[in-house]
C-alpha cells in the first residue's frame, strides 16, 4: 500500500499525531482506546479496520471512509452504547480534530478539481433548450439522443454527462432534423384546415364497432337505425361491409373495449403533415349499455387522448407516444374539452375507454346485442391547424431575420446549386398537402453583411452568453465558404447553424470558475427551474446585471416558477429525486392486480406532481413530505384509497379525513409503485427508499457474497419471515435495524400502492372480496397471511402501523428539510454536495427554518446563497 | 485440418522452439509437415469473429446448469436443444461477473463488467465488442454492429468512454444497411455529405481548442473528452467515405420484414439471427453484439415460484434456445477455407441474471460456441465464490489475436479452456 503523504497535505500538526497509527507504529491514543477493539485486524466490525486504515485523505475512498468514521463520532453512534465510552470532550475533540483536516482536504480537491465540472446538455436539457430557442413546442429531439448516465442521484453531474463520437453523430442528426423543422420552405402558410373526425370513419375499425360489437353507433344518444348494432351472428348488416372502406357515418361512436394490441381507435382522418400546433376539441359522454338500450352510467367515466406517431408501415405502434390527458365523460350529457398541442410529422390524436375495465375481445365479451356493461362515446373530434400567430414563424425569423422568402430562379443564379428540400411521406390520412408553390428561399442582396447580423443575433441567444467578435467570424467564414463553393444564401447559412448547434459552447454550460458572472447565475437559474435557456427578460437581466441584485433573483423565482415551463423542473426533478422515471419499470402481475391499468399508473405520477407544486405553492414544511391533512386526487386515485366524493379526471386538492395515512410522499401509489418489483414487495428496497430518498441517510449497498431472498407468494410464507432469519445474522443486523423500519411500516401498501391487511396470494388462502375493484374484472387471487406493519426505529422508538410511523418521522422535519435541500441543490448545481458545504447547506437550513420552514422558501435560500451561485 | 485451425502463437511458437532445438538440416521435412499452418499464418488475415449476446431476464438456472461437470456432462432441457453442437460448445457454471450488482442495473454491464451499475455516480467502462472492434474494426465495412431485439433502447455496446451505442433494433433496416446499394447519385450524395460533415468537425475541434484555452485544467480534460469524440467522428467519416465508393455485397436471401409485436420475440430473434448469419458470410462486420431485451416476460420471471408461471417461461426460453440452436447451425453449415464459419466465430450467450425471481447477479447461465476453441464441456466453478467471467473475456480476445493479458475485471485466460 502506498505511504501516507502528510508532510505535503497540510495536516494540523497535533492531528498528525492523533492519526499516525501505522506511520507511529501503532494505533493512536483516541482510535487505540476506544475504537480498535471492534475496529481491528482481527475482528474488522462493519468491515473496518482502523489499524490498518491510512490517511490519505487525497484518495476519494480513503476520503470517504474517513467521513463515515467522523460521521459516526459527531453522531455518538460509535462507539456503541454497550461499550465503554469516551469521555464527551475528548470524543468532541477528536471529531473536532478529524473535521478539520477532512475540511481541509476537501477544499484542496476542490479548488483543484473544480466545483460544477464543464458538463453538456442533458438529453431534457437539450430538447427543451431547442424548442425555446426556436419557438417549435412540441419538436421530439430527447428520443433519440443516446441516454444520459446518472451520478449522485441525478443526470445533470458532469461525471454522468461523457460524450462520444456517438453523441456527435445525434448531435448532427438531431441539428439536421431542428433546421428541417424551423426553415420556411413556402412564401404562404399551409392552409388552415378544420376537420371534424368521427372514431368509426376507417377500415379495420369500422368492423370492430360494425361487425364485432366493441362499439356501437349512436345518434342524438340512440342506436343509430342506419347501422345498428352487432347482433348474435358473425355476419350482419347487409350493406355495412360493403361500404367499410369509404365510411364516413359521423355518428357518435360508444365504446366498450380498451385499446390493445389489435385494437387501436385513432382519429385517423387526420396524419400530420405539417409540423405545428393544432387545436383539438372533442365531445365526450358515457353511458350504460344493455343488450340493445342506451341507459345512464355509472357515473362519470374518463377517456384518453394521446398522440401517436405511425410507424413505417403506417400502421402505429401499441404505444402512444404520449399522453394528452384524461376527459371527463359524463353520463349521457355531452361534455366538450379543447386543447392546443403540437404534432409532428405523422402523428396523429389516439383514443381510449380509460376509466373502463379492458373488456377481452367479443368472444368473450360477446357482440353487442348480448352485451351489458358501461360504454364511453365520443361524439366528434375537431382538429384545426396548423396555427402560426406570423409567417414566416418564428422558427424562420431566429435564423434568417425578416429576409424575404422569393423563388429560386435557377436561370438567374447560374452556378448556384438550389437549396435541398427533404421528402416527407404521409403514412396514412384523409387530410391533404397544399400544392405545391414552387422552390422558395431566403433572399439576400448582400449576403456577408445579412450572415453577419443574423449570427450576431442568434450566436449570444444560442450559447446564453455574450459571444466576441472572432467567435463571430469564425462561423460567419463557414457561411462564406459554403457561398464561395455555390452553395444558396439559405445551405450556406444553414450549414454555419448546423455547426453551432453542435459546437460546444452551446452543448456545454460554459460558466466562470469560482462567482458566477450574470450569464451563468441567469443559465443556472433558467435551467433549474424551467430545464431550459433563460428567455427574453432573464437574458436582459443577465445583460444589465441586474440578475445579481438579491430582490431582482427572488422576484425571478417567483416568475420563473409561475411560468408554465416550471413543469418541466417538476418533472425532471421528482423523475429522478423520487424515481418516477421508473414508474413503468414493470407491470403489476395481471392475476395478482388485475385493477391495476395505465389510468391508474398515469393518475400515480399526476399525484405526485401535484402534490409537489402544492408544497411550493403553498410554501408547507417538510413535515408535509411523510404526512398530510389533504391529498392531491382525482377520481380513479380516490376510488384506489377508499376516499369517497372526489368525481372527475382531474387532480384536485382533496381534504382527508382522520386517520388517513395518504397524501405525504411516503404514502402516495407512485412511490409504493417504483419500491416494488410488480410481484412483491419488500421492506429492505422500500426502507432503502425512505432512508436515501427522504432522510438523506443512504444505507450501505449489501455485502455482494449475501444470497438475496427468494420472493414468493405461494401464501405460504412472508417476506417479513423470510427476513428475520436474514436479520438474525450479526452482519446483516446494524444496517438492517435503519433500513427495515419504514419499510415494515410500508408493508400495510402493496405494489400498487393499494392497503392492505393481508398479502394477496395466488396459492393458499381465504377468498378475496372484490372491494373497489371494477365489477367487469375477474378476481384470481386469494388473501395470504397477515400483514405486520410494526417496528422499532434504531433509536428504539416504535411503531405500531403506518400511522405511527408517519407521527414518529414528521416530528422531525430537519433532516427531512435538509434531504431535501441536498436533493435540490445537486440538481440545481449539477455537483455533489460535498464535505466542505455542509455548514452552508446548514445555514441554508437554519434561514429557512427561522423563515418559517416553507418549501419555496428553502428553495428561495438555495438561489440565494453562495452554494448555487458559485462554481 | 486440425494442424491449421491450431493458434498463431501455438504454431509460431512450436516452430520457434523448434528451430532452436534442432538443426537446420533436420528441421526441413518437420517444415513441410507444418506448411498449412504456416500458410494459415502468412495469410495475413484469416477472419476470426465475435458474437455477444446476453438476454436480460434471466435464464431459469435448474434447466440449464448441468449436475456434472467435464466432458460426460447429462443434458438438461434447455441445452436438450442445442445437443447437435455438443461439441462445439463449453457450458460455464459457478461464473459471475466481479462487483457487477444491482439486478435488472447489471444489464448494461454483461460485455463492459464494470462493477457496481446501481450506485450513484457510476460510469460504465468499454464493452468487450468496441474494445474488439477498436483494434480489428477497420478490416470491413462496418467495424461492429450493434444489434437488439427489442422495442425499447437497450445496447450492450458501450464507447471507451462509457457512453452507449444505440442499436439497431430493425433486421429490415439492418438488411438495407449491410446489403441495398444506393443509386451513384445517392452515392455522390453521401459522399459529398460525408464531406461536408468533416468538413464541420474540423471546425468544431478548433472551436473546442479555442474554447479551452479559456477553460482551467479539469474542464479542459472534459473539453478534451468533446475533442476525442469530434476526432473520431471524423476518423469514422473518413472511413466511411472510403466505403461509400466500394459496392456492397450481394446476397440471394430476401430482405426481411420487421414484426412489430413484441411478444413474438422468439421470432424477431430469430429474424435478427437469420440478417447476423448473412452479416457474418459476407464479412461485412466481424463483431456483432445482441442484446436480447424480453422485457415483455418480466412479469413472470418474477415467478415466485408459481408452477404455471415457470411452465410459461420454461417454454419461453426453450424457444429462444431453439432459435439460437438455428443460428449456430447456420454457421456450421457456412463452409469457410476447409472449416466452418462457426469455427472462427465465437458466439457468447449469456444473461446477466442468475435468478431473475430474486435479482441475483450470481451465477450467470452462460455458454461459449464455436470461434476455435477446445469444446465439448461443462466448466463447473465454484458456486460459492464464483470465478470471474472476464476472464472468459480476455481468452475471447486473446483468440482474437488481441494483445491482451487483462479485460475489465478480468486479469488473466479462463482456467480451463484452451485453444482448438
Amino acid at each position: 500500500m502506498r505511504r501516507p503523504t502528510f508532510l505535503c497535505s497540510g495536516l494540523p500538526a497535533m492531528l498528525l499525531i492523533a492519526l499516525t497509527t501505522r506511520a507511529a507504529g501503532g494505533a493512536a491514543p483516541f482510535l487505540q482506546m476506544h475504537c480498535a477493539g471492534c475496529h481491528d485486524g482481527a475482528t474488522k466490525a462493519g468491515g473496518l479496520d482502523l489499524t490498518a486504515l491510512a490517511l490519505e485523505l487525497d484518495q476519494p475512498e480513503n476520503f470517504s471512509r474517513w467521513v463515515k468514521v467522523h460521521d459516526r463520532l459527531e453522531a455518538g453512534e460509535m462507539p456503541p452504547k454497550d461499550q465503554p465510552r469516551p469521555p464527551v470532550e475528548e470524543a468532541n475533540a477528536f471529531a473536532t480534530q478529524l473535521r478539520q483536516s477532512l475540511l481541509e482536504a476537501d477544499r484542496r480537491r476542490l479548488a483543484a478539481a473544480g466545483r460544477t465540472g464543464l458538463r453538456r446538455l442533458t438529453r431534457a436539457e437539450y430538447e427543451n433548450t431547442v424548442r425555446d430557442l426556436f419557438d417549435m413546442p412540441g419538436i421530439a429531439l430527447a428520443g433519440e439522443l443516446p441516454a444520459d448516465g446518472s451520478a449522485h442521484g441525478f443526470d445533470k453531474n458532469c461525471d454522468a454527462l461523457d460524450i462520444s463520437h456517438v453523441n456527435v453523430t445525434k448531435y448532427l442528426e438531431a441539428a439536421d432534423h431542428t433546421l428541417d423543422y424551423a426553415i420556411a420552405t413556402r412564401p404562404m402558410p399551409p392552409t388552415v384546415h378544420k376537420r371534424r373526425i368521427s372514431l368509426c370513419n376507417a377500415g379495420g375499425f369500422v368492423a370492430h364497432v360494425v361487425l364485432n360489437g366493441d362499439g356501437v353507433l349512436l345518434v342524438d344518444k340512440k342506436i343509430d337505425p342506419e347501422f345498428p348494432p352487432s347482433g348474435e351472428q358473425g355476419h350482419i348488416d347487409e350493406g355495412a361491409h360493403e361500404r367499410m372502406g369509404t365510411f364516413e357515418r359521423g355518428s357518435s361512436v360508444g365504446l366498450f373495449r380498451h385499446e390493445d394490441e389489435s385494437l387501436s381507435p385513432y382519429f385517423i382522418d387526420h396524419v400530420t403533415i405539417y409540423p405545428g400546433l393544432y387545436r383539438v376539441r372533442t365531445s365526450l359522454f358515457a353511458f350504460q349499455w344493455d343488450q340493445g338500450q342506451v341507459l345512464p352510467a355509472r357515473g362519470t367515466e374518463a377517456a384518453r387522448l394521446s398522440v401517436v406517431q405511425l410507424t413505417g408501415d403506417g400502421r402505429g405502434g401499441q404505444h402512444p407516444s404520449y399522453v394528452l390527458g384524461y376527459f371527463d365523460a359524463p353520463s349521457l350529457e355531452s361534455q366538450e374539452h379543447e386543447l392546443v398541442t403540437w404534432l409532428n410529422h405523422n402523428e396523429l390524436i389516439g383514443f381510449n375507454t380509460a376509466s373502463l375495465a379492458p373488456q377481452a375481445n367479443y368472444y368473450k365479451k360477446k357482440r353487442a346485442m348480448e352485451f351489458t356493461g358501461p360504454g364511453i362515446a365520443c361524439d366528434w373530434l375537431d382538429i384545426e391547424g396548423p396555427l402560426y400567430e406570423v409567417w414566416p414563424p418564428v422558427s424562420h425569423r431566429r435564423l434568417f431575420g425578416d429576409l424575404p422568402l422569393v423563388k429560386f430562379d435557377a436561370a438567374a443564379q447560374a452556378g448556384t446549386r438550389p437549396p435541398l428540400r427533404k421528402q416527407v411521406r404521409q403514412l396514412s390520412g384523409k387530410n391533404r398537402p397544399d400544392p405545391d408553390a414552387g422552390l422558395f428561399t431566403v433572399q439576400s442582396t448582400q449576403p456577408l453583411a445579412d450572415a453577419d447580423r443574423l449570427l450576431a443575433e442568434f450566436l449570444p441567444n444560442a450559447f446564453r452568453r455574450p459571444v466576441p467578435d472572432e467567435v463571430r467570424a469564425d462561423y460567419l467564414a463557414q457561411f462564406a465558404a459554403r457561398l464561395q463553393e455555390g452553395d444558396c444564401f439559405e445551405t450556406a447559412l444553414r450549414y454555419a447553424y448546423r455547426a453551432v448547434l453542435c459546437s460546444p459552447e452551446f452543448l456545454y454550460h460554459v460558466e466562470p470558475a469560482g462567482v458566477l458572472d450574470a450569464p451563468a447565475l441567469a443559465n443556472r437559474l433558467s435551467y433549474f427551474l424551467w430545464n431550459s435557456l433563460p428567455d427574453a427578460r432573464l437574458t436582459q437581466l443577465a445583460r444589465s446585471g441586474d440578475i445579481k441584485r438579491p430582490d431582482v433573483l427572488q422576484g425571478e423565482v417567483e416568475r420563473l416558477l409561475q411560468d408554465p415551463k416550471s413543469q418541466r423542473f417538476i418533472d425532471d426533478f421528482l423523475g429522478q429525486w423520487l424515481k418516477l422515471r421508473q414508474i413503468a419499470a414493470n407491470d403489476p402481475d395481471k392475476k395478482l392486480y388485475p385493477e391495476f391499468n395505465p389510468y391508474l399508473q398515469d393518475s400515480m405520477v399526476a399525484e405526485t406532481r401535484a402534490y409537489f407544486r402544492e408544497l411550493l405553492e403553498k410554501n408547507l414544511d417538510a413535515s408535509y413530505l411523510v404526512r398530510s391533512d389533504f391529498a392531491m386526487l382525482n377520481q380513479k386515485l380516490a376510488a384506489h384509497y377508499g376516499i369517497p366524493g372526489v368525481v372527475g379526471s382531474k387532480i384536485r386538492r382533496v381534504k382527508l379525513p382522520d386517520g388517513c395515512p395518504r397524501g405525504g410522499f411516503l404514502t402516495q401509489a407512485a412511490i409504493l409503485k417504483v419500491t416494488a418489483n410488480g410481484t412483491t414487495t419488500s421492506p429492505v428496497p422500500r426502507g432503502a427508499f425512505v432512508m436515501d430518498r427522504l432522510l438523506g441517510q443512504p444505507p450501505e449497498p449489501p455485502p455482494s457474497n449475501v444470497a438475496a431472498v427468494e420472493p414468493d407468494v405461494r401464501g405460504t410464507t412472508t417476506i417479513r419471515e423470510q427476513l428475520a432469519k436474514h436479520r438474525s445474522e450479526t452482519v446483516c443486523a446494524s444496517c438492517h435495524a435503519k433500513i427495515d423500519p419504514a419499510g415494515f411500516a410500508l408493508e400495510s401498501f402493496d405494489v400498487i400502492g393499494g392497503f392492505r391487511t393481508r398479502y394477496r396470494s395466488i396459492g393458499e388462502g381465504l377468498s378475496a372480496e372484490r372491494g373497489a375493484i371494477d365489477p367487469a374484472i375477474g378476481i384470481g387471487f386469494k388473501l395470504g397471511p397477515e400483514v405486520d406493519p410494526q417496528g422499532v426505529l434504531p433509536d428504539e422508538r416504535t411503531f405500531h402501523d403506518i400511522l405511527e410511523f408517519q407521527s414518529l418521522i414528521a416530528a422531525e422535519p430537519r433532516p427531512l428539510l435538509k434531504n431535501l435541500a441536498r436533493q435540490l441543490a445537486v440538481y440545481a448545481t449539477g455537483r455533489e454536495v460535498a464535505f466542505s458545504d455542509r455548514e452552508e447547506m446548514d445555514a441554508i437550513i437554519d434561514r429557512t427554518l427561522a423563515e418559517g420552514g416553507g418549501i419555496r422558501t428553502l428553495l428561495h435560500e438555495l438561489v440565494q446563497s453562495p452554494l448555487f451561485q458559485s462554481n | 485440418m486440425n494442424r491449421s485451425s491450431s493458434s498463431r502463437y501455438q504454431s509460431a511458437l512450436s516452430r520457434r522452439a523448434l528451430l532452436r532445438g534442432a538443426g537446420v538440416a533436420l528441421a526441413l521435412p518437420w517444415l513441410d509437415a507444418m506448411r498449412p499452418a504456416c500458410a494459415a499464418d502468412s495469410s495475413a488475415d484469416v477472419p476470426r469473429r465475435l458474437v455477444a449476446i446476453e438476454t436480460n431476464m434471466g435464464i431459469l438456472p435448474q434447466f440449464f446448469f448441468p449436475e456434472t461437470a467435464g466432458r460426460d456432462y447429462t443434458l438438461t432441457p434447455y441445452l436438450e436443444r442445442l445437443a447437435d453442437r455438443r461439441d462445439q460448445i463449453t457450458v460455464f457454471s459457478g461464473v459471475s461477473l466481479p462487483g457487477v450488482t444491482g439486478g435488472h442495473a447489471a444489464e448494461r454491464c454483461f460485455l463492459t463488467g464494470t462493477p457496481h451499475p446501481e450506485r450513484g455516480g457510476f460510469r460504465n467502462g468499454v464493452s468487450l465488442d468496441q474494445f474488439a472492434a477498436e483494434r480489428i474494426g477497420n478490416r470491413t465495412r462496418y467495424p461492429s454492429l450493434v444489434l437488439a431485439m427489442t422495442n425499447e433502447n437497450p445496447t450492450l455496446s458501450y464507447t471507451r468512454s462509457g457512453a452507449p451505442i444505440p442499436a439497431e433494433k430493425s433486421p429490415k433496416k439492418l438488411f438495407q444497411k449491410l446489403f441495398v446499394q444506393g443509386k451513384p447519385e445517392e452515392v455522390d450524395a453521401s459522399v459529398e455529405a460525408l464531406r461536408q460533415g468533416r468538413s464541420t468537425l474540423d471546425f468544431l475541434t478548433e472551436q473546442a481548442k479555442r474554447l479551452g484555452r479559456s477553460l482551467g485544467p479539469a474542464d479542459q480534460r472534459r473539453i478534451d473528452q468533446y475533442f476525442t469524440a469530434v476526432r473520431e467522428l471524423e476518423q469514422r467519416l473518413h472511413s466511411a467515405q472510403e466505403w461509400e465508393r466500394k459496392p456492397k455485397p450481394t446476397v440471394t436471401a430476401a430482405p426481411p420484414e420487421d414484426i412489430e409485436d413484441i411478444r413474438q420475440f422468439v421470432n424477431k430473434t430469430k429474424l435478427t439471427f437469420d440478417v447476423m448469419k448473412l452479416a457474418l458470410e459476407t464479412d461485412s462486420s466481424r463483431v456483432i453484439s445482441l442484446f436480447i431485451d424480453t422485457t415483455v416476460i418480466h412479469n413472470i420471471t418474477h415467478h415466485g415460484n408459481r408452477p404455471e408461471a415457470l411452465a410459461e417461461l420454461r417454454r419461453h426460453e426453450e424457444g429462444q434456445f431453439d432459435v439460437l440452436a438455428g443460428f449456430l447451425k447456420s454457421l456450421a453449415e457456412l463452409p469457410e477455407e476447409g472449416q466452418s464459419c462457426l469455427d472462427r466465430t465465437m458466439v457468447l450467450y449469456g444473461t446477466c441474471m442468475g435468478s431473475a425471481n430474486s435479482h441475483s447477479n450470481l451465477n450467470l447461465p452462460v455458454l461459449l460456441a464455436g470461434g476455435g476453441f477446445k469444446h465439448g464441456q461443462h466448466l463447473a466453478f465454484d458456486v460459492q465464490q464464483n470465478y470471474p467471467l472476464t476472464n472468459l473475456y480476455v481468452s475471447m480476445l486473446q483468440r482474437l489475436r488481441i494483445e491482451a493479458d487483462t479485460f475489465s475485471t478480468g486479469v488473466g485466460t479462463l482456467r480451463g479452456l484452451d485453444f482448438a
